[in-house]
């Protein structure tokens, strides 16, 4: 039993160790393994540090969720820009979630009314087995 | 040496000795470290070099933004039976044929320690208090850096929270022992060796690499030998002394990469405190506060002039 908890714990390691690890803060307050998605109107896009944030409003029930991404100089290596995500303009964000069921998460991409996607993180939730 | 002379001068050392224990701080230890090992490494280097500070147009071209990696560092994973391994992966270039840090016991458990709290979702970085990565884990901040090069002293340059480590070249030494307390980025000397910087680093503070890497000491003190290996590489060769957290010195190379895309990026002045909303919470880890709840530190304002109606 004994020997199964600890391949367990093993494993569970790798896990937690393939998230995302050099950002600002740890990852663990949100649940890397699923995804939200949000349909919604842009509020506010904070191009700040260390985190910039994007702030929507649910279109469905009214409710400010807030999602985290990276800091500007590292949005802006991937094409993402201040004038990317203006108020008022429609996205459809997914994210990993809060674990405690608030409304936040930590973007993964942000779909656009015209089809586009912007990839922030790595779509694929994180393996179990990552080497 | 007659017996007078002898006895004049015991009683100089035993007031020396006496001196030197009041000086001692109360919490035990000196507040520098001994750096004596790596400073005598250091020196002969230097004799090596013949220690000539390269005229401007000499100074090899640092231009350029740069960015480190964490991907350099030996990451652990906990074994079946509680030990630590390398972890290698694609996104790990720290090969497994390079010797992770030889870790004391002390330095070891810390670690173990680490990857448990994880498993059970406790998870910190003080980086989260908007406190400074710090040096050595400079080394491997993934943010921007940029490098500033003259005869007398070299400037490196890391975005997050606009950490700069400043490398004397002008022939000065350390800051002297009663001026010296930790720092964030230590206390840097240094010379040209050719088109390789050295530098000498002591007076950090206690630091991890990384939030799932080992941890060094405020003991720590560094000889790197940094140089551009091609256009688009700068290697940092460097040797960690601890005499806490290792049981022997340890050599490990980060390499910093040119950064292309986009080609007119910039480092900006990176305040941490502008948005940050990262809290501890009562198990340890961290956690946000969100728009509304209490504590909320609002950006807008965060940054609003006195006198602002709220």
């Amino acid at each position: 039993m004994l020997k199964y908890a600890s391949i367990a714990l093993g494993v569970m390691t790798g896990f937690i160790l393939s998230m995302p690890a050099s950002a600002h803060h740890s990852h663990a307050m949100f649940d890397t393994t699923k995804r939200i998605t949000i349909s919604g109107t842009i509020t506010a896009f904070e191009f700040t540090n260390p985190h910039s944030w994007l702030k929507v409003t649910n279109d469905a029930d009214g409710t400010l969720w807030s999602f985290e991404t990276n800091s500007p100089s590292q949005l802006l290596r991937k094409g993402v820009k201040l004038s990317t995500f203006p108020a008022g303009m429609k996205v459809t964000v997914n994210a990993m979630p809060l674990r405690d069921g608030r409304a936040g998460g930590a973007i993964v991409s942000v779909k656009k009314e015209d089809g586009s996607v912007l990839a922030i993180e790595p779509e694929a939730p994180a393996a179990a087995n990552t080497p | 040496m007659n017996n007078s002379c002898f006895r004049a001068r015991n009683r100089f050392a035993v007031i020396t000795a006496i001196t030197c224990l009041l000086l001692i701080p109360e919490y035990g230890h000196t507040q520098t470290a001994d750096f004596s090992e790596s400073w005598a490494a250091y020196q002969a280097m230097k004799a090596r070099a013949g220690n000539k500070p390269p005229a401007s147009n000499k100074l090899p071209d640092w231009s350029g933004v740069w960015t480190g990696s964490p991907d350099f560092l030996p990451y652990y994973r906990l074994s079946s039976d509680n030990k630590l391994t390398v972890r290698t992966s694609a996104r790990n270039v720290f090969a497994s044929s390079k010797q992770p840090a030889p870790l004391s016991p002390e330095y070891e458990a810390k670690a173990i320690k680490v990857l448990q709290d994880r498993v059970k979702g406790i998870d910190w970085d003080y980086v989260s208090n908007c406190i400074p990565a710090g040096f050595p884990r400079w080394a491997v901040s993934h943010y921007l850096k940029e490098f500033a090069l003259t005869p007398n002293i070299t400037w490196l340059i890391n975005e997050e929270q606009s950490e700069v480590r400043r490398v004397y070249t002008d022939g000065r030494g350390h800051t002297p022992r009663d001026e010296a307390y930790p720092l964030f980025e230590g206390d840097s000397v240094g010379f040209w060796d050719g088109d390789t910087l050295v530098v000498h680093t002591i007076d950090n503070k206690e630091g991890t690499w990384d939030r799932s890497a080992a941890s060094y000491s405020d003991q720590v003190n560094t000889i790197e030998r940094i140089r551009k290996i091609s256009n688009d590489v700068i290697e940092d060769q460097m040797t960690v002394y601890d005499k806490l957290a290792l049981t022997k010195p340890w050599s490990v190379t980060f390499q910093f990469t040119r950064v292309t895309e986009p080609a007119d990026l910039r480092i900006r002045m990176y305040s941490c405190n502008e948005n940050n909303n990262v809290v501890q919470d009562e198990k340890g880890n961290s956690h946000h506060v969100l728009p509304g709840e209490p504590g909320y530190k609002d950006p807008e304002k965060m940054t609003a002039a006195p006198g602002t109606a709220r």
